[in-house]
C-alpha cells in the first residue's frame, strides 16, 4: 500500500515495516536475557541493604552526627552555665534594681549580694539574700523564698522588706511586709514560722525563734528605699555601719565603748554621709573628723 | 511504562524531596531490576553494573534536595545511572567479565555465535547484533526507546540532547535496522 511513494518519503519507514521492526525488538529483548539473569528480590533486598547503611550513615554523619553533637554540647554548655548561680553584689553607695525574669523585682541595697540559680522559677522561686533587699514579688501560683543565712521567708506574691545584715555576733534577719502575705521561720526548720500581714514586721536573731509580728511604721521599715535612714534603739555601730555600706564611706572611731551606744534615728531623706554623721554626732555628743572618704568619730571634748 | 506506575513514581518522587527514606525504598524496589540491567547494557558486567546501580541510588537520594516533582525522577534516576556507566567504561576500559558474569554457562561473546533455536530466536539475535553495530549515540537511542520504555522527551533528558536529535538518531537506526532486515530476508 505504500509502494508509490514521493520521492522524499522513500526512505521513511511504512508502518508494515514498523510493525516488522517493532516486532523483531520483541525477539531482540528475549533473546538478550539469555545473555542477564534477571535481577532477583534476594538481589534486590541485599543491594538495599547496602543502600541504606550509606543512606543512614549519610544522614548520621552530615546531619544527625552534627546536629547531635552540636546539641550535646550546647546543652552541655547550658547546664553548666544554669548550674552556676546568678550572684548580684552592690557595690556600697549604690543601690540596684534587679527584674528577675518572671516579673519579681528586687531592690538591692548598698553592700548587698543576691544569689538566686538561673533556672529560676522553673520549679521553684528561690534567692538568697546577705544584706537588705525589698521584693515586689509576681504571684504565679509558686512560692517565692528569700533565704538569708539564718531564715527563710516565703511568699506568694507581695511586697516586704529584708534585712539581714550581720549586725553584732549573731546573723538577724527582719522583714517587713507591705503588701500580701509572707511566712518567716528559721532557715532549716518548716514549724514555727510567724505569718505577716500587711504592715508588720518580724524578726530572727541567731537560730531563734521568729519575734512575734507587731505592726510597723511602713515608712520607716523600708526608708532606704527613698534613701532614708530609720533604726530604733540600735546599736550606734550597727547605724555607723549602715552608712558606710550607703555611702561607701569608712566611718571609724578611736573609742570603742561609744559604738555600744543606742539610738533611736529617723531621717526621711539623708543628703549625704557627712550630714548625717553631723546630725548623729549632735544628737549623741560626739566629734568628727574627716580625711577624703573616712570619719573619725569621737567623744566630744 | 502504565500511567499507574508513573503516577506512582511522581509521588516517590515528592516523598523522597521531603527526604522519606520510605518512598526511596519502595523506588528502589520498583526499579533497582531494571536499572541493573540498564548498566548491563553499557557495561556487560552484572556486578558493575550492580555496583553502579547503587551508587546511583545513592547519589539520587544525596541529591534529593533538588527533585523536581514535575520532572521525570525515572529520567533522572537513568541519566544519573548512565553517565556512571559511561564514566565507568572510560575509566576502566579494560574490565573483564568476572565468572560469575556468565549466564546459562554462555559467555557474552556468544552473541556472535550462531544459535540452534527457532526463527524468531535466531532473528532476535540477528538484532540485537544489528543494534550493536549501530553508531554510538543511535544505539544509545534506540536502546532507551525500544528497551527502556522510555519517550522522547525522557530520552533527550538522559542523553543531554534535543528531542529533536533524539528523532533524528531514531529515525536513523530504524532505517538501518530496516534495511539489515531486508538485507537477511533476501539472503535466506
Amino acid at each position: 500500500m505504500n509502494r508509490n511513494q514521493s520521492p522524499h518519503q522513500k526512505n521513511e519507514l511504512t508502518s508494515q515495516e514498523k510493525r516488522s521492526l517493532d516486532s523483531l525488538f520483541d525477539s531482540a529483548r528475549q533473546a538478550e536475557q539469555e545473555y542477564f539473569t534477571p535481577v532477583s528480590e534476594q538481589e534486590t533486598n541485599d543491594a538495599y541493604t547496602q543502600v541504606a547503611l550509606e543512606v543512614q550513615a549519610s544522614r548520621s554523619f552530615s546531619y544527625w552526627k552534627y546536629t547531635a553533637a552540636a546539641v550535646v554540647i550546647m546543652g552541655l554548655v547550658s547546664i553548666v552555665w544554669t548550674l552556676t548561680p546568678k550572684k548580684i553584689t552592690v557595690p556600697n553607695g549604690q543601690t540596684e534594681v534587679i527584674k528577675l525574669f518572671e516579673g519579681t523585682t528586687i531592690t538591692l541595697n548598698s553592700g548587698s549580694t543576691l544569689t538566686y540559680p538561673r533556672w529560676f522559677s522553673l520549679w521553684e522561686r528561690t534567692v538568697s539574700l546577705n544584706g537588705e533587699a525589698y521584693f515586689e514579688v509576681r504571684h504565679n501560683g509558686e512560692p517565692f523564698n528569700v533565704e538569708t543565712p539564718n531564715a527563710r521567708v516565703t511568699v506568694m506574691g507581695t511586697k516586704f522588706n529584708v534585712r539581714s545584715w550581720r549586725d553584732g555576733t549573731e546573723p538577724t534577719t527582719s522583714v517587713f511586709l507591705k503588701e500580701g502575705k509572707v511566712s518567716l521561720g528559721r532557715r532549716n526548720t518548716d514549724n514555727q514560722n510567724v505569718i505577716l500581714s500587711p504592715g508588720q514586721s518580724s524578726s530572727i536573731t541567731g537560730n531563734g525563734r521568729p519575734a512575734a509580728p507587731k505592726e510597723a511604721d511602713p515608712e520607716k521599715a523600708a526608708a532606704w528605699l527613698s534613701n532614708g535612714l530609720a533604726f530604733e534603739n540600735q546599736p550606734i555601730s550597727v547605724i555607723f555601719d549602715e552608712i558606710s555600706r550607703r555611702f561607701d564611706v569608712q566611718v571609724r572611731t578611736n573609742n570603742d565603748r561609744l559604738l555600744q551606744d543606742s539610738l533611736t534615728i529617723y531621717i526621711s531623706e539623708m543628703k549625704g554621709a557627712e550630714q548625717t554623721l553631723a546630725d548623729i554626732c549632735r544628737v549623741k555628743n560626739l566629734d568628727y573628723t574627716t580625711t577624703g572618704n573616712t570619719f573619725i568619730i569621737s567623744k566630744a571634748k | 511504562m502504565g500511567l499507574d506506575e508513573k503516577q506512582e513514581i511522581e509521588q516517590w518522587a515528592r516523598r523522597i524531596k521531603a527526604s522519606d527514606e520510605a518512598a526511596f525504598s519502595e523506588l528502589f524496589h520498583c526499579l533497582y531490576p531494571r536499572m541493573v540491567k540498564f548498566s548491563w547494557r553499557y557495561t556487560r558486567t552484572k556486578t558493575t553494573a550492580k555496583d553502579i546501580v547503587q551508587e546511583s541510588f545513592i547519589k539520587l537520594w544525596e541529591v534529593r534536595s533538588t527533585i523536581d516533582p514535575g520532572r521525570s525522577l525515572l529520567a533522572f534516576l537513568y541519566q544519573i545511572t548512565r553517565n556512571k556507566s559511561l564514566n565507568h567504561l572510560r575509566d576502566k576500559p579494560a574490565n573483564h567479565s568476572s565468572i560469575d558474569e556468565i549466564p546459562n554457562g554462555k559467555l557474552v561473546s556468544d552473541l556472535s555465535e550462531p544459535k540452534i533455536t527457532d526463527g524468531n530466536d535466531k532473528l532476535g539475535e540477528e538484532m540485537l547484533k544489528w543494534v550493536d553495530a549501530l553508531p554510538e549515540r543511535q544505539r544509545e537511542a534506540i536502546k532507551l526507546s525500544r528497551f527502556e520504555g522510555l519517550n522522547h522527551k525522557e530520552i533527550a533528558y538522559v542523553m543531554g540532547i534535543s528531542s529533536r536529535t533524539v528523532n533524528n538518531h531514531i529515525g536513523s537506526a530504524l532505517r538501518t535496522l530496516r534495511d539489515q532486515l531486508n538485507d537477511y530476508k533476501h539472503k535466506s
